[in-house]
């Protein structure tokens, strides 16, 4: 097994199209390697800074809210956590499809490590909006469709974890999570939608890609800049870990020329 | 709408968990890669001195 492969070990390459093609030079693991880690103290370093700036900004400089007081504050975590859980989610998706139609090895192991990064947010979207719902609604938790279907992401999440790896063959394991993967991208629209859809506790989106705003600037920046640390912090873990996932499947590789060529 | 209720703990919870999610999550990553990186420098010493895996 080689390290700079890029079609999965054990599977029938396809000829790939124009944009197969570039996908594959984009997904080459050498060249992944060289790229991420050019890419990955800059990553680290913006995200951190970003971060800390977003979330003193929040805490310390933002206005408090008329109704809600400072517990607003919450959303400089709550708002970035439940963006990444759903955009972690469609590049997971993105990932099983490439694996699917393309058989990149590389989109194998980049769907089975963005698993535990996407189900750590979601998690922290589900934790902070908990802490945020208890003073404001009375109640931990209310099995409201907003609430509900960010924790049906979370078992997707858990299940995309669990899946990939209960294979003897993992080609199988990264096949069955591909698959459940891309189902499971019909939970997005309802997540999106279910503030609209149901009456929910859950106050509707404040910030959307076709209205302006209707959130009060001085608490508008900071979210922006904590959603982007966060983003960039995701990113590095994420890009991190798909490195340290090509350097163990250097080793097995290497482990097993040893084996091989060990005398018995 | 909040009342008399002591915000503080809410608030401190979730930047606490805000901070701890993703660094536990880079903390791991980190030990892995280190853990990696010590196999295959045991392997491959050039490879290991290069940060590389070629």
């Amino acid at each position: 097994m080689d390290a700079s492969a890029t079609v999965a070990p054990g599977s029938k390459p396809r000829r790939a199209g124009p944009v197969g093609r570039s996908l594959h030079r984009l997904a080459n693991p050498g060249r992944f390697l060289r790229l991420s880690g050019a890419l990955l103290p800059w990553l680290t370093i913006l995200g951190l800074l970003i971060t800390a700036v977003g979330l003193v900004w929040g805490l310390s400089f933002a206005p408090a809210d008329w109704q809600q007081g400072d517990a607003v504050r919450i959303m400089y975590i709550h708002v970035p956590a439940a963006w990444l859980a759903s955009a972690g989610y469609i590049v997971l998706a993105a990932c099983s499809f490439a694996s699917i139609v393309w058989r990149h090895s590389l989109a194998d192991l980049a769907a089975v490590e963005l698993g535990p990064v996407g189900a750590g947010f979601t998690a922290l979207c589900l934790a902070s909006g908990s802490l945020w719902g208890k003073p404001m609604w009375g109640a931990w938790w209310v099995w409201d469709a907003r609430l509900t279907s960010v924790l049906v992401l979370f078992f997707l999440y858990l299940g995309h974890i669990t899946l990939v790896r209960a294979f003897d063959d993992p080609q199988r394991g990264y096949r069955a999570g591909a698959i459940l993967g891309l189902v499971g991208v019909v939970n997005l629209p309802i997540i999106k939608f279910s503030v609209d859809w149901w009456n929910t506790l859950h106050q509707p989106d404040s910030i959307t890609l076709t209205g302006a705003p209707t959130m009060y600037v001085g608490m508008l920046w900071p979210l922006l800049v904590c959603t982007l640390g966060f983003t960039l912090v995701f990113a590095a873990i994420f890009v991190a870990r798909l490195r340290a996932a090509l350097m163990e499947r250097r080793i097995r590789a290497l482990m097993m020329m040893r084996a091989e060529s060990t005398p018995a | 709408m909040t009342g008399n209720i002591d915000l503080e703990p809410y608030i401190a919870g979730a930047y606490g968990l805000g901070v701890l999610v993703p660094a536990g999550l880079a903390a791991a990553v980190w030990l892995r890669i280190r853990a990696a990186q010590r196999r295959l420098a045991a392997l491959v010493p050039h490879s290991a001195r290069k940060g590389t895996l070629r």
